[in-house]
């Protein structure tokens, strides 16, 4: 059924649902790239976050429910939902089918059980018996998936590893589990069955896409935006349709690029992302992604900037929504994009060593006052290195002397050695004379310490230590500031480094 | 009384022998309490010090005597007593000079102590930077007389000697000494050095918490807060018990802690107010107002990290103050040397430049010199002690017991083996 | 002849030295029996406030027994000097120095009043790069004219454009040191890192 789009109101700005002029998104299109359980999840969601989409997508959503024994998912969305009309015959013949189904896979289940037993003794149907018993448990666990029932289709997949003797067996086991972890949103699980899959021999490339897109996907969930796009961009080209019941491959060309953008460098950038010949084919699917990263890659800011405002509100893209609508990306959305921007501020000003700020404004899209803010934002993190002519509105780049810092810290290590050695110098005599804030006691133990005028509480091992670094701090003082007196400020540098590392081990 | 006396100008016996002489008589003095003067009068406490000190330690047992006499006698003989003799009988000093602390503070003249104690803190000890009871003593009477300049040379030097047998010194005058100097510092506005001392007194050797440590550190919180706008984090040689169940007793300081690195003035104001009942008992709410007032000079620092220029307007939107106000907050700073700026006021300007020190040049030589000639000698005083403790007895039977061990261990696994 | 108010630092007056007044006022402030320093109270608290010392004059005036607080006029006047000088109110500041304190505080007065212009012009000198004669003439204590005239012979300019001055930093005054002692301490230093290494 095709939603004639063109129908549809036209709504610019922002409210809490996102309201996208996409006139010419295809709904349609874009949720049958999907089978299963994340089609219903995707309309859901877009049923959420949209307005417009909202009637179409409970109405779509409403229809793939009913091909499922899904009775919970049907009910919660029309008490949510008072679009959509309760068909009541349907829920009651579906329980009621769903109750008698289980029945029979609970009785098939048991009578491998039982069947297992009597036939323990002959080990040749043993393995046959163990096939039955793990066929009935993936079975049973289909059924709880399909009915909406995670944690009962989790235990059942669970049991099956124990009947699993064939590694194809182990493979169909992880790929359950994930794929109902991913959609209940326990990625805990997913990670740790992705690591088992891995680990089994000869694996074919579509699981290896499958296992890849399905670990990038936690780890964007988790918000570790650098892993999410090494794992994506690893994933073997596969369109056949395999990763269905996941995401899409356009999905993981948009969330590999958007990651890789806002976490790689650029040589890691080059290297992997537009160098790399797999990932290239799903780029090819998402044109706007491709020349995203081209831009941002030449330095091209302003049309980068513009093509992620395109993707993000404004989607003249038939085959994929604007990103809010995305149901992964939905949360991490904004997090990414201000990543991108401050890479790219950074990244334009990397070369100079003072800057128009207007120029700069021009090139970011954005007015003055709102760079200078974003701008001061990032010298405070340490991300650029600069200060800002508010009077002339330039930005200069701010070079630190060396030899000034060397003085600084030579200086200030010196007074904190005093500091320091004065405080253990009294501690250590407070030990020796068991000068110490005590506890009331019961008997009067503290009088025959004091006697001893040596070596009091303190054990002489740790006390030889302690001086022995004293000395060390010591020695790097004297040692920095007569080289300081008689070198150039290269050497200094050279000098003060070898403080932090391995000269005091030397000593040592 | 005679015999008393007598006794006393035999200076040419040692002075141990001298010591159980004098004593023999303390009971006889402390039955006839009435003739004390007239033998202080009889003995100069320059030449006759431990003899002036028995009787002036009988006299604080005295209820009945006449307390402006008993300040005299004691101030005369502070301002010239002999510290050899002293050395001999500490406990006697200590309780001397407590009550006469204590008698400074009843009868509301405490000043006049100032001076007397201030020479017995550089005579009595030793060996230099020795502490002593007095230290504490002299300390908490600069603070009640407000003659807080008097006390700075003497916490300005570093103590780090304690000599129990010949100073009678105990914990609770160490911790006293460092919390009083932590609070002249304070009223004197050398804040780095007031950090210092309080932390001297709340990380001191413990097994338990002492009131002094606590007090110590809500004061040391504050002026920490004021001058790094942060918490203050433990020193790994905190004592354990302080790291666990310190923070139990300052929990208003800690919440006010935690707001103020929020930033948010207004919220600051709130929590401040919201504790100030606690604040006011502790003393405290003076230093609280003055961590408050930092938060401007803060801000207007972390802009100078940020911006070469800048419009005052924008300065005093930033900081939430008026323009007049940010101005006159700028020149001060620039006065005291916290920010490097100019003033444009036809343009309503402020340039920040950057620190104009080169680090060249007589003055940064000079200082240099001294730095390292202090940790020069810090260093040889650091070797001789670690000498002393490397032929130390004790420690080379550690090292032998330590060896025969391990050894041991070898011998039984090679059995071991063997079997 | 006219008899010394103040017989004990006479010799320092008349040279001058308002550090060594400021030390011998402290030392004897406890040592002297209270009737005979009464009398040195104002210029104790002067004195502080030309060392601008703000913090122990503050804690002065906090020792200072209330019934000489109460029966010395000048006392209370040179307090409230003290309070505007920290609050930096320049206005009242200038007011208050030019009453008239009787002959025996004249010259410590003139000498902050002295002292005190010269520390704010300073600090001008080195903060601002331009300033309105207005405010100029409200820090310095003088009338805009004479703004104009003092600051050009310190080779301030005139801003034509503006009712301003453009200020001019002033240098500090390096001191040279001693070379011989130097080379001293050097190869005592060298001498003691030497013997460590072996």
């Amino acid at each position: 059924m095709n939603i004639d789009s063109d129908d549809m109101m036209v709504e610019q700005g922002t409210a809490t649902k996102a309201t996208i002029s996409s006139n010419v998104f295809d709904l349609d299109a874009y949720i049958n790239q999907y089978t299963g359980y994340t089609k219903i999840q995707r309309l859901l969601f877009i049923a959420d976050v949209s307005k417009e989409f909202e009637k179409v997508a409970t109405d779509l959503a409403q229809k793939e429910i009913k091909k499922t024994p899904n009775v919970e998912l049907y009910g919660n969305l029309c008490t949510k939902n008072n679009l959509v009309t309760y068909d009541t015959q349907w829920v009651e013949s579906t329980i009621k089918k769903n109750a008698s189904q289980i029945e029979k896979l609970e009785q098939d289940l048991n009578t491998a059980k039982s069947n297992m037993v009597k036939d323990a003794i002959r080990v040749c149907v043993e393995s046959f018996t163990y096939l039955i018993y793990l066929l009935a448990h993936n079975e049973l666990g289909d059924f709880y998936y399909h009915s909406g029932d995670f944690a009962n289709a989790l235990k059942c997949y669970i049991r099956t590893r124990d009947y699993c003797t064939a590694s194809k067996q182990v493979l169909t086991m992880c790929f359950n589990i994930i794929r109902v972890g991913v959609d209940m949103s326990n990625y805990i699980h997913v990670i740790n069955y992705i690591t088992k899959a891995e680990q089994t021999p000869d694996l074919s490339p579509q699981s290896t896409a499958k296992l890849r897109a399905a670990m990038g996907l936690s780890s964007l969930e988790n918000a570790k935006y650098s892993q999410a796009a090494k794992k994506f961009i690893e994933a073997p080209f596969d369109i056949s349709g395999n990763l269905s019941d996941m995401i899409s491959p356009q999905d993981i060309a948009i969330y590999g690029g958007l990651c890789a953008l806002a976490s790689f460098d650029r040589s890691e950038l080059k290297r992997k992302v537009i160098d790399n010949s797999v990932f290239r084919n799903y780029l090819e699917l998402v044109p706007e992604i491709r020349e995203l990263i081209n831009d941002f890659y030449n330095s091209k800011y302003s049309s980068c900037l513009n093509y992620l405002d395109k993707l993000k509100v404004n989607s003249n893209l038939k085959r994929y929504p604007t990103l809010q609508l995305d149901i992964h990306l939905h949360d991490h959305i904004d997090k990414l994009y201000q990543k991108i921007r401050s890479k790219s501020l950074v990244q334009y000003f990397s070369p100079f060593s003072s800057v128009d700020l207007n120029a700069m404004a021009a090139a970011f899209n954005t007015t003055v006052g709102a760079l200078e803010k974003e701008i001061s934002k990032l010298i405070m993190e340490d991300s650029i290195s600069a200060r800002i002519d508010s009077h002339n509105k330039r930005l200069y780049a701010r070079k630190t002397d060396q030899r000034s810092v060397t003085f600084e810290k030579s200086l200030q290590v010196g007074k904190d050695f005093q500091n320091a050695a004065n405080d253990s110098l009294l501690r250590m005599n407070m030990l020796n004379h068991n000068i110490i804030t005590q506890g009331p006691r019961k008997d009067n133990e503290k009088g025959h310490h004091g006697g001893m005028g040596g070596l009091g509480g303190l054990d002489p091992f740790q006390m030889q230590m302690e001086m022995n670094k004293q000395q060390a701090h010591h020695f790097a003082f004297v040692f920095v500031v007569i080289h300081i007196k008689s070198s150039l400020s290269l050497d200094c540098v050279h000098v003060y480094n070898e403080i932090n590392g391995s000269w005091i081990t030397t000593i040592h | 009384m005679d015999a008393f006396v007598n006794d006393s100008s035999k200076t040419e016996l040692p002075i141990k022998n001298l010591k159980t002489l004098l004593l023999k008589h303390e009971d006889n003095l402390e039955n006839n309490t009435q003739h004390l003067d007239q033998v202080l009068a009889a003995l100069d406490p320059r030449t006759q010090s431990m003899a002036y000190l028995i009787v002036l330690k009988v006299k604080c047992g005295d209820q009945r005597k006449n307390v402006q006499n008993f300040i005299n006698q004691v101030s005369h003989f502070l301002s010239s007593f002999n510290g050899e003799q002293i050395r001999v009988i500490p406990q006697y000093f200590s309780q001397v000079s407590k009550h006469y602390v204590e008698q400074l503070y009843n009868t509301r003249v405490p000043s006049r102590g100032v001076l007397p104690l201030k020479r017995a803190v550089c005579v009595f000890p030793e060996k230099t930077n020795t502490l002593t009871p007095q230290h504490a003593d002299f300390l908490q009477l600069c603070i009640l007389s407000k003659c807080y300049h008097q006390a700075l040379p003497i916490i300005s030097e570093s103590t780090t000697n304690l000599n129990p047998e010949q100073t009678n010194i105990n914990v609770k005058d160490v911790l006293s000494y460092f919390y009083y100097a932590g609070i002249i510092f304070t009223a004197l506005k050398k804040y780095k050095q007031a950090l210092e001392a309080f932390r001297q007194a709340w990380t001191a050797p413990a097994t338990a918490l002492s009131a002094i440590a606590i007090e110590a550190y809500k004061k040391y919180y504050l002026v920490y807060l004021m001058v790094n706008g942060t918490i203050p984090g433990f020193p790994k040689y905190t004592p354990t018990v302080v790291q666990r169940t310190i923070k139990n007793h300052c929990k208003s300081y800690v919440e006010y802690g935690q707001t103020f690195t929020g930033g948010n003035v207004q919220e600051i104001h709130n929590k401040a107010s919201a504790h100030a009942e606690n604040f006011q008992k502790d003393k405290n709410l003076g230093l609280v107002k003055l961590s408050i007032r930092s938060i401007h000079r803060r801000n207007i620092k972390k802009l100078t990290q940020t911006f070469m220029t800048l419009s005052l307007k924008d300065i005093a939107e930033h900081v939430k103050l008026s323009p007049a106000d940010a101005e006159t907050t700028i020149l001060k700073m620039i006065e005291d040397g916290e920010i490097f700026a100019t003033i444009n006021q036809k343009d309503g300007m402020v340039s920040f430049n950057e620190n104009p020190e080169t680090y060249s040049g007589n003055k940064i030589l000079n200082e240099l010199d001294t730095q390292i000639h202090n940790i020069v000698t810090l260093e040889s005083k650091l070797t001789s002690i670690n000498e002393q403790f490397a032929t130390s007895p004790a420690f080379l039977k550690k090292i032998l017991t330590n060896e025969k061990r391990s050894v041991s261990q070898y011998d039984n696994g090679m059995e071991d083996m063997i079997a | 002849m006219v008899t010394a108010a103040y017989p004990e630092i006479q010799k320092y007056l008349e040279a001058n030295d308002f550090k060594n007044i400021l030390s011998w006022c402290t030392e004897n402030e406890l040592r002297l029996q209270q009737d005979k320093f009464v009398k040195y109270y104002n210029v104790f608290l002067i004195n502080y406030l030309i060392a601008n010392d703000i913090t122990n004059a503050r804690f002065l005036w906090n020792r200072i027994p209330s019934e000489i607080k109460g029966a010395d006029p000048h006392l209370k006047t040179i307090w409230a000097l003290a309070k505007y000088i920290s609050q930096l109110n320049y206005a009242h500041i200038y007011k208050h120095l030019a009453i008239n304190f009787g002959p025996e505080l004249a010259p410590f007065i003139n000498e902050l009043k002295v002292s005190f212009q010269r520390r704010v012009f300073d600090l001008i000198s080195n903060s601002y790069s331009n300033i309105s004669i207005k405010d100029a003439s409200l820090y310095l204590g003088i009338s805009p004219e004479e703004v104009v005239r003092f600051t050009q012979t310190n080779g301030w300019e005139k801003d034509p454009s503006s009712d301003s001055v453009k200020p001019v930093p002033v240098k500090p005054v390096e001191q040279v040191g001693n070379g011989t002692k130097k080379i001293h301490s050097l190869t005592d230093y060298i001498k003691h890192v030497r013997i460590e290494e072996f």
